[in-house]
């Protein structure tokens, strides 16, 4: 995820200073981890540099000096050609529920790993719920139902690996003496 | 072996029993077996008013069974199921029928309406059940069909409506009577992410405007999400640790 | 792929897999071609009775004239059969489709495929054929009686004569040629293949399940004006041929061919006439027995009404039966009982024919209900009593029925009516000399009969889709929630 892009996408319609950028940001991308300011500023020089962006006019109200950046067609070309990129499918997934169940096996045992997985899932659930909440309010803008449901698509498919877990564990632990014959 | 205990209810005990505390339905050690195949195997639940509580578990497990037993139409072999104070599980099977057409709604996954009547008609249908006249009937039809979004298809034919639609008659159906539970067995188990979602969120909305209970059977945790709390069942018992407030 | 032409013992067990329906279609439709071979070799024997026959206590068998009458009659009744085992092929029909497009994806040709299904109708056929030529062996030997009775004796010089002496019930005497009795189980086996050859063509099945041919509106005008110029026709053949002496080949071939258009009209016009009255009920009704019959009527008025048809064509033949008999029966001396014992004869036969229309409505209704277990099961857990699906279900296949079957009656009475006249000559003295008087007699009209037959055939009806009903509770478990379509 480049941010130089994100910015350069938040400044398509129009010139905004630092500030202003990272406030939209945080708006827009809810549950994406805020911008940190030393970081929009580094990247906005980065980007002036490479020419995508340009100073315009320097903002002064009641308080520090702002400048306004816009973007420059060379930016606008790159942010063009960022957008219809394909993102390389992520090889190496974090997955810090798979690491933490291991080394409760390794510490513990089959109960404890159990343990662990059944509070993370009831934790996922919980957080499932509030974006469920909030993705079926109707006052809810449009921005933040689909980051909602990027974050229910992700915490799904963590529920379903936590559930295939728990099941694996349990099934290692009591292993399952009879399976119904059920067709259903 | 059989764990027997209650649920804790989603309204913290001691505080005042006053009504809305009490559950408005309760199994306790219930017992189904089809024929030698034993389905639950000693469940309690609890659902209190205007609660909406997904029941999951893998398949197989016993969740239709469950909510069958809950809504009155399978007896369970032992045990008991009360409806507002009133034994479900001992009365006769004119009074339960009399009792689901009343009390409770109840949504499958698909395949309920009627496929020769329209919409409205269908959603009717429960009204005239219980002597309600035509024209009354089905103009309350059409009001609910509207809550449901659907009302433009009131004078279609199921065959002529996609599944969602389908899915949010068979939902208007259901709560017409205005009923104290709500009854949904993998509702959206036949629609897309969001003709799904459509679904369930008219479904959460309706009932807490008319404090309705809901019970969902659901395997799919983005539609447990919209409940308040979760049952999970595995092998015909509660999986009590499973829900995250056992351990 | 299947590699070669799969050999046929492989058909055989291909068509063998199915379940619980396509058992009961197969034993079903070994039941109708039992009972139709054992009809035909009955029709057959009557046709083979000569004169070192005999004598039987019947005159419709005993006197040759008559007898093409009894043939026509066992022939007609084949019409039920044919219709009965047609509702064989349809039973379980949703499974067995399923089953036959899975032959599809499994690699089965489409020839393959309606070979397997043409190879089960045509094995249980052949069974049932093989077992009513059984039953008619063994009737013959059983039924064989002999009363003492009066019969008729025509002397070498064509008078006639009473004479009274040992007489046989049926003929049971006669032999049927062999060659005679394969051609009829063959007839049969061969005619009932076919036939649901046919029947599958409509299914065309097609490796990702079936395109069932929807019905299409019923025909209403074309099966009225039949109804109406058929019936209107008959009237006015009665008058002209009382009037004018026309020749009577001429005669018979016009009436039989105005009858015949009013046997099309009817059955044409039932299910219009169904989906007529559906229309009329279904948007007014506040009951919802009433709604969902009447819905269903307009929907699948072809279900009742197939069924239906063949109780309203006993019934029309009933009406003309009735008309007939009234008027010969007025001509006569109430002591001779000569056409009294034929139309007897013929009203077993017409009872038998309504009985057998009756067994179709169990099938259809049975059908209709298995077919639409999901729903009706679901309604059931919804808290629907189980008394209004069952009022649904008969009230779907008699309401339509009622109108038919006066419809029927009334248009047979008519035909008869006319054709034979409202009054006849009856023989008042007799004269050794000659100089016979006749007296001029008013035909009454059989009111009593024509309610008996109406109301009979109704009532026939409502017992057999009673009896469907049984279907009811077994449809309608919470576990049929579940079942595929
Ligand atoms: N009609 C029936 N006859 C026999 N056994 C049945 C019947 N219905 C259900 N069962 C068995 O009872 C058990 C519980 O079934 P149930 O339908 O309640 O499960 P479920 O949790 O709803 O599963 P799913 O998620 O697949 O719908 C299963 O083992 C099933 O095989
Ligand atoms: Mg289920």
């Amino acid at each position: 995820m480049s941010t130089g892009h994100v910015l350069m996408g938040l400044l398509a319609a129009g010139g905004r200073h630092g500030y202003d950028l990272k406030k939209a940001h945080d708006e827009r991308f809810v549950g994406a981890r805020p911008l940190a300011f030393g970081q929009v500023y580094a990247t906005l020089e980065r980007l002036q540099k490479k020419g995508f962006i340009e100073a315009v006019e320097i903002e002064r109200v009641d308080g520090p000096d702002r400048t306004v950046y816009r973007l420059t067609d060379a930016g606008r070309a790159d942010l063009a050609a960022w957008v219809g990129d394909v993102e390389p499918p992520a090889p190496f997934v974090a997955n810090p529920f798979a690491t933490k169940a291991t080394i409760a096996l390794l510490v513990g045992d089959a109960d404890l790993a159990s343990r662990y997985l059944r509070k993370q899932r009831a934790a996922h659930l919980d957080r499932m719920r509030e974006y469920t909440r909030v993705k079926t309010d109707p006052s809810t803008p449009m921005s933040e139902v689909l980051a909602a449901d990027y974050a229910i698509a992700h915490l799904d498919a963590d529920l379903r690996w936590l559930e295939t877990a728990l099941d694996r564990i349990t099934a290692l632990h009591h292993p399952l003496t009879t399976e119904s014959d059920d067709i259903s | 072996m059989n764990r027997h205990a209650p649920i804790p209810s989603l309204h913290p005990a001691g505080g005042a029993t006053s009504d809305a505390d009490r559950p408005v339905l309760s199994a306790r050690s219930i017992v189904y077996s089809y024929g030698n195949t034993p389905a639950l195997r000693g469940v309690s639940v609890q659902v209190g008013a205007g609660e909406i509580v997904a029941i999951t578990g893998p398949s197989g497990s016993g969740k239709s069974t469950l909510m069958l037993c809950l809504a009155g139409v399978l007896q369970p072999d032992a045990g008991d199921v009360e409806f507002r104070g009133r034994l479900v599980s001992d009365a006769s099977e004119s009074e339960r029928s009399a009792l689901r057409r009343s009390d409770f709604g109840i949504l499958f996954q698909f395949g309920q309406l009627v496929p020769e009547l329209t919409a409205a008609e269908n959603v009717a249908l429960p009204l005239l059940l219980s002597g309600v006249k035509r024209k009354a009937a089905i103009t309350a039809a059409t009001t609910w069909l509207d809550r449901f979004g659907v009302a433009d298809h009131a004078a279609s034919r199921p065959t002529e409506m996609s599944g969602g639609q389908v899915q949010r008659a068979a939902a208007a159906r259901a709560m017409v009577t205005e009923p104290s539970v709500l009854f949904a067995d993998e509702p959206t188990g036949a629609l897309d992410a969001l003709a799904g979602e459509q679904v369930m969120s008219q479904i959460v909305r309706v009932a807490r405007e008319s404090a309705t209970s809901v019970v969902i059977i659901t395997h799919d945790a983005t539609v447990a999400a919209y409940g308040d709390r979760e049952v999970v069942v595995r092998d015909g018992m509660i999986d009590h640790a499973r829900d995250g407030i056992g351990s | 792929m299947s590699s070669g032409t799969p050999r046929h013992s492989v058909l055989l067990r291909l068509a063998l897999s199915g379940g619980r329906s396509d058992r009961l279609r197969i034993a079903l439709t070994a039941v109708g071609s039992a009972a139709t071979t054992l009809l035909l070799l009955t029709a057959a024997s009557v046709v083979c009775i000569s004169t070192g026959d005999g004598p039987y206590r019947l005159a419709v068998l005993d006197q040759p004239g008559l007898r093409p009458g009894v043939i026509i009659a066992l022939l007609l009744l084949t019409a039920p059969l044919a219709i009965f085992m047609g509702l064989c092929t349809r039973v379980g029909a949703p499974a067995r489709d399923r089953r036959l497009a899975m032959f599809r994806m499994a690699g089965a040709t489409p020839a393959e495929v309606t070979r397997i299904a043409a190879l089960e109708t045509g094995l249980a056929a052949l069974l049932g054929s093989l077992f009513g030529v059984a039953a008619f062996a063994v009737g013959r030997l059983l039924l064989d009686r002999t009363t003492m009775g009066t019969f008729m004796v025509i002397a070498a010089d064509g008078s006639k004569r009473s004479d009274i002496g040992i007489v046989r019930l049926l003929p049971t005497d006669v032999d049927v040629p062999f060659p005679v009795i394969v051609a009829v189980a063959a007839l049969v086996t061969i005619g009932a293949t076919v036939a649901s050859a046919v029947a599958l063509r409509r299914v065309r099945i097609s490796a990702f399940g079936m395109t069932r041919s929807v019905p299409t509106n019923p025909p209403t005008k074309t099966a009225a004006l039949l109804f109406v110029v058929g019936s209107g026709g008959l009237v006015g053949l009665g008058v002209v041929s009382r009037s004018s002496a026309s020749s009577l080949p001429v005669l018979v071939g016009l009436s039989f061919a105005l009858f015949a258009m009013c046997v099309v009209g009817l059955l044409m016009g039932s299910a219009s006439l169904s989906a007529s009255v559906g229309r009329l009920v279904a948007p007014r009704v506040s009951r919802p027995d009433l709604l969902i019959a009447g819905r269903r009527m307009i929907d699948a008025p072809y279900t009742a009404s197939r069924a239906a048809a063949s109780v309203v064509l006993a019934v029309l033949v009933g009406g003309a039966v009735l008309g007939t008999r009234a008027n010969f029966l007025a001509s006569q001396d109430p002591s001779d009982t000569f056409y009294a014992d034929t139309f007897d004869l013929l009203s077993i036969v017409l009872g038998a024919a309504i009985v057998l229309s009756a067994a179709n409505l169990v099938i259809t209704t049975s059908e209709a209900i298995v077919e639409r277990r999901r729903t009706l099961a679901a309604l059931v857990a919804g808290g629907t009593p189980r008394a209004v699906l069952a009022r649904a279900a008969i009230m779907e296949s008699l309401v339509p029925l009622v109108p038919s079957v006066a419809l029927a009656s009334a248009a047979g009475l008519l035909a008869a009516r006319s054709f034979f006249g409202t009054t006849v000559e009856r023989l008042a003295s007799f004269d050794v000399d000659g100089g016979n008087e006749f007296a001029t007699v008013d035909v009454p009209v059989p009111w009593t009969q024509l309610v008996v037959l109406g109301g009979g055939a109704i009532a026939i009806s409502v017992l057999a889709t009673t009896i469907s009903l049984v279907f009811l509770r077994a449809s309608t478990r919470p576990s049929e929630i579940r079942a595929a379509a």
